[in-house]
């Protein structure tokens, strides 16, 4: 029998739970005061796994667990622990304040390999990499981790333009178990077969994603997020732009990585440079609007709106991509800022032929993309 | 030790503590376990040790895309409703169509199959992210209530409750629902220790510093950049054929372990980038 007292911390504890984030219902408090109720020799190390089984749901939530759990239940052990750890972590350094920034399509291993992990990297799920402003991760490991679950996230496209089945009454493959259906009335006589046919329509989406120097912190993701949605809609065409626009389709399909960031790389020398949005979506226009755009085409611009062109220049551009697509989605990772105001001009302009205006800078901020999307 | 952790051991499979609390809870509870982690650290291997530890079959529906219901539960058996219907001498009544929709004419498949067995089998749904999301719905009746409907038979309850091992590789996100309704699991690579008695149940006949080398050199391998780390499947695989190429040390036989490297990298990418730049730095992780 578990006393009133104890009770009331592992309630305490939920709620703690709770407030880093974790879904802990009723089910999941009666079943952790059952389960500790029931041991015989409760001790910290049974105690942890059995809670951490019951409370977690993910693997973040599972690699904050040990920490969350040693500091409630028992705090004096908890800060000695954060004490010596925080002798042995390396100061953070904040990509802004570092000597150079993470590379195009992907972060520099050599830049962040000799830097610890942020101690606040693992305080809630708050903090987590997924809900963190890719900016401000500040260590190798958590941008490679952030950037794989981008490129994930745009993989799920796929499974929402999954296969479907359809009965009809003509065609290959025949489906007993409609056919008998249908036919009970003739003694199972196939004489109105039925048969099933599989077909699937993968959104065909357009990504025009801006790389000029603004961009620069956010892109490493972004990248990967773009790849993510070519890879999982194969009909899709991807665009990059700084003063002016490439076609990277076939860099996105490259099945490395690595090989993909040392083609953007090589293949183009402006990177990091000004922008020119409208006068690459002119171009874009001009020379591949025919072959991409399309009515059931979704047009993705990934891009923070600093544009040296006029803003009526952009909206004229704007104006004939939307005419000729079903939906147009604008990221930008400044929206996602607690610093942004809507006053630029060129996002001024732009707004009357957007869709959906979303934040692009972390990975939880970019999962609406995937629903937004009208499939 | 408790005695599961020594029933899992004496069925070759080497358990952490946090492992063995979550499979006792799982028996306490009854409740589904979902098991996330890399490909290769071992989610398929406590489902198979744990129906040899219980005696009881192992009921395995392995997931892909489309996996219908049709695959994963029932279907009914139509040649043999055919041939029931054209027996009847075109003498049919609505009794007669029922009839063909009974348990003479239903075929199980291993969902319908683990919740009839009467000796609680163990249930293992095989790598659930890559099924679609409306099977992940379709699985929550069975997970919270154990039962299955079926429009013609109407509910089946389990006779027996399975002891349900899900497992996930992380390719997509999961559910909500389905997360609530299971105990958690992360199962990450295995630390030197574990990984060292791990090899030394699975290839008996390997010399100890043969055994401590090789965990030195995978630990390396797994703390570099690579793009399929090696799990416990890849270590066994290299362990036994260093042995089997008679390697007794690491560091006298480096150009063969160069030439073996094969079994621990599964891309061309990793091959290159541990060939070209890391090898040598490897080989001074080993003792």
């Amino acid at each position: 029998m578990i006393n009133t007292q104890f009770s009331d911390r592992i309630v305490e504890f939920a709620h703690l739970l709770r407030n880093k984030g974790h879904v802990i219902g009723l089910k999941e408090l009666t079943d952790s005061m059952h389960i500790i109720s029931e041991m015989k020799q409760p001790d910290e190390n049974s105690t942890l796994h059995s809670l951490r089984s019951l409370c977690c749901r993910n693997k973040y939530e599972w690699q904050q667990f040990e920490k969350m759990f040693t500091s409630f239940w028992y705090p004096h052990a908890a800060s000695r622990e954060a004490k010596s750890t925080s002798q042995n972590t390396e100061t953070t350094i904040l990509k802004q304040q570092g000597k150079s920034i993470s590379g195009i399509a992907g972060t520099t291993t050599n830049l962040f390999e000799t830097m610890a992990y942020s101690t606040d990297y693992a305080a809630g799920k708050q903090n987590t990499i997924t809900k963190a402003d890719f900016r401000f991760l500040n260590n190798h490991h958590a941008m490679r981790e952030a950037e794989n679950l981008a490129e994930k996230l745009a993989l799920q496209l796929k499974a929402r333009s999954r296969t479907h089945r359809k009965i009809v009454s003509k065609g290959r493959n025949m489906d007993i178990r409609h056919t008998i259906r249908r036919n009970m009335a003739h003694g199972g006589i196939p004489l109105h077969p039925a048969f099933s046919i599989k077909y699937k329509k993968p959104p065909h989406l357009v990504i025009l994603h801006d790389v000029s120097h603004s961009m620069s912190w956010n892109n490493p993701l972004l990248f990967r997020f773009a790849r993510g949605l070519i890879k999982a809609c194969p009909e899709s065409e991807a665009f990059v732009f700084h003063t002016r626009l490439f076609c990277v389709t076939k860099l996105y399909r490259e099945k490395s990585i690595q090989q993909m960031r040392n083609k953007l790389e090589s293949n183009n020398h402006l990177w990091l440079g000004g922008t020119c949005i409208a006068e690459s979506l002119k171009y874009f226009n001009q020379h591949y609007a025919k072959t991409t755009l399309r009515n059931n085409a979704i047009i993705i611009i990934i891009s923070d709106g600093f544009d040296t062109d006029a803003p009526e220049y952009l909206a004229s551009q704007l104006k004939l991509i939307k005419s000729k697509s079903k939906q147009l989605i604008w990221l930008n990772p400044m929206l996602g800022r607690k610093t942004y105001t809507s006053g630029n001009r060129t996002m001024l302009a732009a707004k009357p032929f957007i869709d959906h205006f979303i934040p692009a800078h972390s990975v939880d901020a970019l999962r609406s993309v995937i629903y937004k999307m009208k499939l | 030790m408790t005695k599961l952790n020594i029933k899992l051991l004496t069925n070759g499979y080497v358990p952490d503590t946090a492992l063995i609390t979550t499979l006792e809870l799982m028996e306490n509870l009854d409740r589904p376990l979902l098991i996330e982690g890399d490909a290769g650290v071992g989610k398929t291997s406590i489902a198979i040790a744990l129906a040899k530890i219980h005696d009881c079959e192992l009921i395995r529906l392995q997931c892909y895309e489309n996996l219908d219901v049709q695959t994963s539960v029932y279907e009914w058996n139509y040649s043999k409703q055919l041939l029931w219907i054209n027996s009847q001498n075109n003498q049919k009544s609505e009794s007669d169509i029922n009839h063909i929709f009974n348990e003479e004419f239903l075929l199980e498949r291993p969902l319908l199959k683990a919740i009839r067995q009467k000796k609680p089998p163990i249930l293992l749904i095989d790598e659930i992210d890559r099924a679609d999301e409306s099977f992940e719905a379709f699985l929550l009746e069975l997970l919270s209530e154990f039962q299955i409907s079926i429009p013609e038979l109407g509910t089946i309850k389990a006779e027996s409750i399975p002891r349900v091992i899900i497992t996930s590789n992380g390719t997509r996100e999961l559910s909500d629902a389905l997360r609530r309704r299971c105990l958690y699991h992360y199962m990450d690579y295995p630390d030197r220790e574990r990984e060292s008695l791990i090899i030394e149940q699975a290839v008996p006949n390997i010399n100890k510093k043969l055994n401590q080398q090789i965990v030195d050199f995978i630990q390396a391998l797994r703390a570099q950049d690579l793009r399929k780390k090696p799990g416990v499947a890849e270590t066994l695989d290299w362990s036994m054929a260093l042995i089997g190429m008679g390697v007794k040390d690491l560091l006298e036989s480096k150009e063969l372990i160069s030439k073996t490297l094969s079994c621990l990298l599964k891309t061309q990418e990793d091959w290159e980038f541990i060939n070209n730049n890391r090898l040598e730095e490897l080989f001074n992780s080993v003792s």
